[in-house]
Order: C-alpha cells, then sequence, then structure tokens
C-alpha cells in the first residue's frame, strides 16, 4: 500500500498533469454552460417540478394533477406534447427493427443470424418495459433527446479524457524509473521489479479519479446553468427518447428498465472498467517498449486501427471480421451512448458493451501479466 | 551545415515514420477516400450525372458557355429524351403502368410521388427504378442533371464559365481532411524532436559546443525543413490522387460559375485555386512546425510533452480546418470572420507568428538560463 500511494504521488507530482486536468475541467465546463436558452430551461423546470409533484408517469392521475395546476403557457405545452400519449413499447415488434437494420445495411456472413437473434431476444426485454410502461415516463417531454445528449456529451468527454489520461499514465509509471535514472537502483531492492504492480495500479486510480472529477463537475457546473433539471428518475426508454439512425428514427431501447440516474451510474461503473482497459494497454505498452514516445505512438496506431476496422471491414464485405471488430476497445468507447441499449448494427449481442469491457478486462490483464512476466526477467544489464 | 545534417537526420526515425504512414493511410481510407473513388461524388447518383455533365461540356464548348453554345446545348436534351421515349417503348413494365413516352412518366411521377401503397402504385415505381437504374445507363439521373445544368445557366448567363460543383465540394473536404493529416504528421515528426536531447541530458554538451546556444535555432530549422519536407510528399501524394477527377479538365474554368452554389472571393480560375488550396495547407501544416516544437523544448520528457501537445494539436487542428473549410469563399470562416480578400491567408498566417513567437520567447529565456539551474 505504501508503495502504491508513493507511485500516486510521483504521477501527482507532475505540473503538466495539474494543467492538463485544470485544461479538461474548463472544457468540461464550458460544454456544460454553453448552449443555455432562458426559454429551454424554464420549461424543463417547470417539467421537472409538476412531475415531482404529480409523478413523471402519462397516466390520468398525471392529466388531472396537471389540469389542477396554476394555468400557464408552460403547462399548456406540456399538456399538448404529452395528450394522448400510448404505451408505445406494449406493441414493438422488434423483429421489424431487425429487418430495417438488414435492408439498409445488407450485412453477410454470421451478421445476419446474429442480429435477428439479438433483436429476438430484445422483445422479451421490450414487452417488459411495455409491461412497465416505461414508454409512459414524461421525462422533458419533447426536449428529452437534447436534455439527455447535453448531459451524455459530458459523460463521454470525460471518459475520452481520462482514457487518454490512462493509456498515457500506463506508459509513464512504468518508465518513470527510467528517465530519472532509478531504474536499476529499483529493481535492486527487495520490492523489485514487483512495483510494476504498484505502478499500474496507481495509473488507474488516478485515471479513474480524474473521471470522476471531471463527470462531477460537469454534472456541478449543469446543476448550475440548468437549475438541477436532471430528471434522475424518469425512465430512459420514455417515448420522447429516440435514436436517430441514417434513415429512420426509433425509441431508446435498453435491455433492462433505467431510471436515468441509474442509467448515468452504469456508464460511470463501465466507464470505470473500459478505464482499466486502457490502463493495462498503456501500462503493457510502457513494459514492453522502451521508448515512452513510440509505445505511445504505438498504442495510437493500435487504437486508431481499431477504430477503423468496422468500417474498412463492412465495406470490404468482410462482416465476420466486421462481427469480432465491434468487441474492439476503441469501437466500444465510440459506441457509448449506445451503451445498455439494442445498439443497431453496431453491436451483435445484448449487452455487448458489458460483455465486450468483461472481455477485453481479461484479455489486457493477461497481455500485461506476459509483459509483467517477460520484464521480471529482463536483464538489467 | 553538418550540424544541420545530423539534426535532420535525427527526424528520419523509421519506427515513427512507419506508425506515420500506417496511420495515414488509415485515416485516408476512412475520411479523403470517400471523395475520391467515387469521381468526387460524395453521394452518388444524381451527383455523378452532374458532374459528368460538367466535364462533357468543358470537353464540347471549352471553359465557357456562350449563348449561341447554350443553344447547342438545348439539343442534347432532345437527344436524351428521344432516348428516354426509346426505352420507355421498349420495355413492358412502362406500358403495364400506363407509361407511353418520357412526358407521360413526369406527370405521373409529379402526381404520385409520395405515395406508394395500391398496386397500381408498385407498377408505376417499378417503372420508375427502371429509368432510373443501371439498365437504362441511369437516364432518368442524365435528363435530371442535364436539366439543372441548363436551369443554372438560364438563371445565370452573366457567369459562363463552366466548373463542377461536385469536384469543388469533393474538393475542399479533401483538402481539409488532407490538412488535418499533414498537421497530424508534422506533430508526430517534431513533437518528439527537441525533447528526446533533453531527456538524454543532451543539452550541456550541445550547449558547450562552439555554435553555443546558437545550436537551438539551428535545431529549429532543421525540424522546419524535415516539416516541410514531409508536408511537401504528403501534399503531391494528395493532389496526385486527388488531380485524378477532372482537375485537369477544370484548370482555367473561373470559380465563380454558374454551375456552382459558393460565392468566390477572388475570380481566379479552377487551377490557381487548386494550387491556392495546396498553398495554404501546406503553410498550415509547416506552421506548426515552430508551435510543436516550442512545446517539445518546453518538456522534460515524452509524456508532458504528451500533455500539452495533443490538446494543443486538436485545438491547431480544428482551426486549420476552419480555415481550409470553403477557402478563398465568402463562406468560409476565417473570411466571414475578418471580411477580407485572403483572410486564410491571414489566418494561417496569424498561427504560424503565434507559433514563432513562443518560440522566440522561449528561446531567449533558453539563452539566459544557467546551465547549474
Amino acid at each position: 500500500m505504501r508503495c502504491l500511494g508513493w507511485e500516486l504521488k510521483k504521477i501527482f507530482s507532475m505540473p503538466m498533469l495539474w494543467i492538463f486536468l485544470a485544461g479538461c475541467i474548463l472544457v468540461n465546463g464550458w460544454m456544460a454552460g454553453s448552449g443555455v436558452s432562458q426559454e429551454e430551461r424554464e420549461r424543463l423546470v417547470y417539467r421537472q417540478t409538476v412531475q415531482e409533484k404529480n409523478g413523471g408517469q402519462m397516466v390520468p392521475d398525471f392529466w388531472e394533477s396537471l389540469a389542477k395546476e396554476p394555468p400557464s403557457a408552460l403547462r399548456e405545452q406540456l399538456l399538448e406534447e404529452t395528450a394522448g400519449a400510448e404505451n408505445t413499447l406494449e406493441d414493438l415488434n422488434t423483429a421489424e427493427l431487425a429487418r430495417l437494420y438488414l435492408g439498409l445495411y445488407q450485412p453477410g456472413g454470421g451478421l445476419v443470424g446474429l442480429l435477428e437473434k439479438k433483436y429476438a431476444a430484445l422483445q422479451d426485454a421490450v414487452d417488459a418495459l411495455g409491461g412497465e410502461g416505461a414508454a409512459l415516463s414524461v421525462y422533458a417531454a419533447r426536449d428529452t433527446d437534447r436534455q439527455f445528449q447535453r448531459l451524455y456529451d459530458g459523460l463521454h468527454a470525460a471518459l475520452t479524457e481520462s482514457a487518454f489520461l490512462a493509456l498515457l499514465l500506463g506508459i509513464y509509471t512504468m518508465g518513470m524509473e527510467r528517465l530519472c535514472r532509478t531504474e536499476s537502483l529499483l529493481l535492486s531492492a527487495k520490492r523489485g521489479r514487483k512495483t510494476a504492480l504498484e505502478k499500474g495500479a496507481a495509473a488507474w486510480i488516478a485515471a479513474a479519479g480524474s473521471y470522476l472529477l471531471f463527470v462531477g463537475f460537469f454534472l456541478a457546473v449543469y446543476g448550475i446553468f440548468w437549475e438541477g433539471t436532471f430528471f434522475w428518475n424518469a425512465n430512459v426508454a420514455s417515448q420522447f427518447h429516440t435514436v436517430q439512425e441514417a434513415v429512420f428514427t426509433k425509441p431508446f431501447l435498453t435491455w433492462g428498465s433505467f431510471t436515468l440516474g441509474e442509467y448515468f451510474a452504469a456508464q460511470m461503473g463501465l466507464s470505470l472498467g473500459l478505464l482499466l482497459v486502457f490502463s493495462l494497454m498503456g501500462s503493457a505498452a510502457g513494459l514492453w517498449l522502451k521508448n515512452s514516445y513510440i509505445a505511445f505512438l504505438a498504442v495510437f496506431a493500435f487504437l486508431f486501427a481499431q477504430f477503423a476496422a468496422p468500417m474498412l471491414l463492412s465495406d470490404a464485405g468482410c462482416w465476420n471480421g466486421y462481427i469480432a471488430a465491434t468487441f474492439f476497445p476503441a469501437v466500444l468507447w465510440h459506441t457509448q451512448p449506445l451503451w445498455f441499449t439494442d445498439g443497431g448494427i453496431s453491436t451483435v449481442i445484448p449487452w455487448q458493451e458489458s460483455w465486450g469491457i468483461c472481455l477485453n478486462l481479461v484479455l489486457w490483464a493477461g497481455i500485461f501479466l506476459l509483459a509483467y512476466r517477460r520484464f521480471r526477467r529482463k536483464d538489467v544489464a | 551545415m553538418r550540424v544541420f545534417g545530423w539534426e535532420l537526420k535525427k527526424m528520419a526515425d523509421f519506427r515513427i515514420l512507419g506508425i506515420l504512414t500506417v496511420a495515414g493511410l488509415l485515416l485516408y481510407l476512412m475520411f479523403m477516400e470517400f471523395y475520391t473513388v467515387f469521381g468526387g461524388y460524395p453521394n452518388g447518383h444524381p451527383l455523378e450525372e452532374y458532374n459528368n455533365t460538367a466535364i462533357q461540356w468543358v470537353k464540347t464548348y471549352g471553359n465557357t458557355m456562350e449563348p449561341g453554345e447554350y443553344e447547342q446545348a438545348k439539343v442534347e436534351m432532345d437527344d436524351l429524351l428521344m432516348e428516354a421515349d426509346a426505352f420507355i417503348a421498349s420495355h413492358p413494365a412502362f406500358a403495364a403502368a400506363g407509361i407511353q413516352s418520357y412526358a407521360q412518366f413526369i406527370e405521373k411521377y409529379d402526381r404520385w410521388a409520395g405515395e406508394n401503397s395500391s398496386e397500381e402504385d408498385a407498377r408505376f415505381w417499378a417503372a420508375e427504378s427502371l429509368l432510373f437504374g443501371e439498365e437504362s445507363g441511369w437516364l432518368g439521373y442524365r435528363i435530371q442533371a442535364l436539366e439543372f445544368c441548363l436551369g443554372a445557366y438560364e438563371l445565370d448567363p452573366a457567369h459562363p464559365d463552366i466548373l463542377s460543383d461536385e469536384l469543388l465540394e469533393a474538393g475542399y473536404h479533401y483538402f481539409a481532411y488532407g490538412t488535418g493529416l499533414l498537421i497530424l504528421g508534422v506533430f508526430l515528426v517534431t513533437a518528439p524532436f527537441a525533447v528526446r536531447d533533453s531527456m538524454n541530458r543532451m543539452r550541456p554538451i550541445q550547449w558547450s559546443g562552439r555554435m553555443g546556444r546558437r545550436m537551438e535555432g539551428l535545431r529549429f530549422l532543421a525540424c522546419l525543413a524535415g516539416a516541410v519536407l514531409l508536408a511537401m510528399i504528403g501534399l503531391w501524394i494528395f493532389a496526385a490522387i486527388f488531380s485524378q477527377n477532372g482537375v485537369r479538365v477544370f484548370w482555367n474554368s473561373r470559380l465563380d460559375s454558374f454551375l456552382t452554389g459558393l460565392d468566390a472571393v477572388f475570380p481566379m480560375t479552377y487551377g490557381q485555386y487548386f494550387l491556392s488550396n495546396m498553398g495554404l495547407s501546406l503553410l498550415l501544416a509547416a506552421g506548426a512546425c515552430p508551435l510543436f516544437f516550442c512545446l517539445s523544448q518546453a518538456s522534460e520528457h515524452y509524456i508532458a510533452m504528451l500533455l500539452k501537445g495533443v490538446p494543443v494539436l486538436i485545438v491547431y487542428e480544428a482551426l486549420s480546418a476552419a480555415v481550409m473549410f470553403q477557402a478563398f469563399y465568402r463562406e468560409n470562416t476565417a473570411y466571414r470572420l475578418f471580411r477580407i480578400p485572403g483572410a486564410e491567408w491571414l489566418a494561417a498566417g496569424l498561427l504560424l507568428a503565434a507559433g514563432l513567437a513562443a518560440l522566440l520567447i522561449l528561446q531567449m529565456r533558453m539563452r539566459k538560463k544557467d546551465l547549474l539551474d
């Protein structure tokens, strides 16, 4: 534990890290506070207040209570937007969605069967959501997509910044001793090469801490600018929440029932897992390659190739390769807005992001241990 | 000169150049190839036909269309309509849909657009897909394109130059992405340049040489030469690929053509515009060098340099994209900001000047720095 503390101290004694953190916090704060419209904010505040008093489900009681609210343009607008709302998920046929995707992208190989299976499995999830009345959640009514997008942008920015940090700190911690000319000294100590484990852990802890800091700061600024209109108790599968595909719009279909608060908590939990994958990747590269810059470039090119893979493989008609590519860490990062949802053609199995990150954790832990094993046997001379 | 050569040689790290080539190729395939493989018609039909019509007109009438030539071009429409009538007559699908001629097809098309429910509608749309399909040689789209081009001339005969709007649009996207890629290349090659010597504790040795601290200026010049060389090679490759798309056909056509929707700032030809884009791209890519060199020089190790450099790279890329996108047109962001002709050059010059100023300040501080500190 003492070693871990020292490693963390070494990381945070790098002045540039503090400047980077401050820069990221500023950018995230700017994102949270930009584009504030007084009109929309008033609407959101009204909608949240009404739901706190009258419940957030579009059922007869809701409209009755809403009708008793003091008359105002905001009330009329909400009544108009929610009028005649039906449980749209009750009779939704997911096979139709599969047909739309297959028609639009015309995939081949094993992808056709996997997509059909995935959408067949989604039917059960949609039926459960329909039975629960998730689609009847008022959320922010017609402002839902915009409100969710703003919050999501903050989450994605925080994940991107801390993933970059996780990679760099992984490389940095492993090469730090060489840089400070203390490598031989450290390796000859009792704890010796085992410190690589603490170094790896310190890199992840620092990146995860930064992530929590970024998200916390973003939400705080968002709360100030948007007067706390988070709608944490709204169901994310509300009928007002949609996903725009190339030529059609579909509902936000999750594999389980999530309130916005639960959805955010799940996103953050999984993001910490993905950060660990990036941290292990950086640490493995740092252990394997002597030159930190080359290690960074190698990881950068590797991640970039992963990012490009689905597009290039689908263009080449290599659909089985495409299936494998959807599990790559860079692709999982890119598809973050679709986590815990059906994911369209970007995912091939239910809960793919969770399985994908678990799989990558096992794989990259293995690669890190291999690099560590090699490092332990390496001759200092 | 010998020192300059040694410094230049340091940039030729084959591992870095190899990774840069791989990343560049992937970036090219992802973002740039789109604007070249389909001949510069990003959205397929009917844009491909618009482009082909413009190419055909330049080959037939030269770079401008005069009123007499316009009358001649209108005859092409009669030929196409005759071809369409013959195609319709030869296919039973049209008879089944109750269509005997192209004029009848258009009449039904206007009436039925947007509907697709009854059996009659289905027959009509089956016929429509034939006329707008490969079997007819995309005849429907060719007619649409010719109609559009003739209509554009009627609306704006004062600007008779023939220039493909599709080529123009594909071009400014292509060069904006290309510049981004070149800047990335300059960053990857420049960023480790100065910090490497600092990490290897080379500075005291270098500064104690006969050239002393003037060595830093020479190192920057070597770095700049390397960056310019790299950018020029990249630019030459990009330009060579893109010029397969009919660039030479429109070389002497002026930008303010009746076929283009944008408003050009200078009355230059497409050839001059193409070269100007290349020059601007080179200036922006090479202009990034002082900035990255400065950040590298001010860092103690690679990771600190990357923590500084990557955010700066992202900002620089965003600014460059704003400068390059729709460059030399009034719609360009730099032009809208400065409101003067050549605003793109000014913006690129300012970016270069900012980098040089930062570098100059840093180098002056380095000259005064005590090695014992």
